[in-house]
């Protein structure tokens, strides 16, 4: 659970974007990402760094809560948005 | 927490690796425990990459001979069935503890749903793919949900595209096998005996745990059920 604080954008000629941190979480793994203020769902799910980070396998399209409760890809995030993709349980045993 | 009546769905994989431990704790801490032990499948040669067995047969009797002649304090039954909604109400009762070590999703909803009609049970179902896998726990007392049922957020349960063994026949049953790693049916039973010992002991402290064997993470949750 360890909260490393990531930019997502290295470098901005137009001078830096004010930037939020949220919360991904999926099966296993959590951490803390810095996004710019005003980001939507769809666009943390969407990003490939997140994506891989956090090790979503499916298109993302599973169950979301968003600080506990279900969102809409459209909703913009507040900062310290805590976002869950619910990860589906494992079949076999 | 009474230990009365505690059940083992699933006797492969996961089940085989977990009877085990639970036998020798409840054998000191609570040798009155009567343990029954469903599965209606048999064990054959190509089970023993994974599973605990010492002879070929049901999977619940010959795991319940073997297991009787360790820990006699205990009275362990098995019942060579599987799962049904019709023998649901007969063998899984008020006040049980309940493990769900199967290998579908059809069969985790059916107990679950079972479990959501009774006043009093504690299920723990565990659930591994190839290198992960998770846990969950579901608790009732006095009628209420203490935590979510195994549906909850999970549509892969509440909508299962597998089907109960109950209704494949042994061709289907035989192919319904995909590859499994040993390693993962032992943290799934490790993690299972886990949540026990905290459900019974420190009460609900997580009601979901995922692990993942690659990146040895692991993580558990306590999800709050979302209000209307």
């Amino acid at each position: 659970m360890a909260a490393s604080i990531t930019p997502l954008h290295p470098g901005f000629p137009d001078g830096e974007p004010e930037l939020m941190s949220v919360t991904v979480s999926y099966g296993p793994n959590s951490q803390s990402f810095e996004i710019s203020l005003g980001s939507t769902l769809d666009s943390v799910l969407s990003n490939p760094y997140i994506r891989e980070i956090i090790g979503f396998r499916d298109d993302g399209k599973g169950t979301v809560r968003v600080d506990g409760f279900s969102a809409e890809r459209d909703w913009v995030l507040s900062p310290n948005a805590n976002i869950e993709v619910i990860k589906p349980s494992g079949e076999k045993a | 927490m009474d230990l009365t009546h505690v059940v083992i769905v699933g006797i492969g994989g996961v089940g085989t690796h977990l009877s085990w431990p639970i036998c020798q704790y409840l054998a000191y801490k609570s040798p009155k425990t009567r343990l029954t032990l469903i599965d209606g499948d048999n064990f054959e040669p190509r089970n023993a990459e994974r599973q605990v067995f010492t002879e070929l047969g049901n999977k619940a009797e010959v795991t319940a001979t073997r297991l009787g002649s360790n820990f006699s304090e205990l009275t362990i039954e098995a019942k060579p069935h599987f799962l049904t909604e019709d023998n649901a109400f007969v063998f899984i009762r008020e006040g049980a503890l309940v493990f769900c070590c199967v290998d579908n999703h059809a069969s985790r909803k059916l107990l679950s749903d079972h479990c959501s009609t009774l006043r009093d049970v504690v299920l723990i179902s565990g659930g591994n793919d190839y290198d992960d896998g998770n846990v969950q726990v579901y608790v009732r007392c006095n009628g209420e949900d203490v935590t979510s049922p195994l549906t909850y957020l999970h549509d892969e349960i509440a909508r299962p595209q597998d089907r109960n063994p109950a209704e494949l026949s042994c061709e289907e049953r035989a192919a319904t096998g995909t590859p499994q790693l040993v390693f993962a049916n032992f943290t799934v039973a490790s993690a299972m005996a886990n949540a026990f010992w905290v459900v019974t002991e420190h009460g609900v402290v997580y009601n979901e745990l995922y692990f993942d064997l690659k990146s040895g993470a692991q993580r558990p949750v306590l999800r709050k059920k979302e209000q209307k």
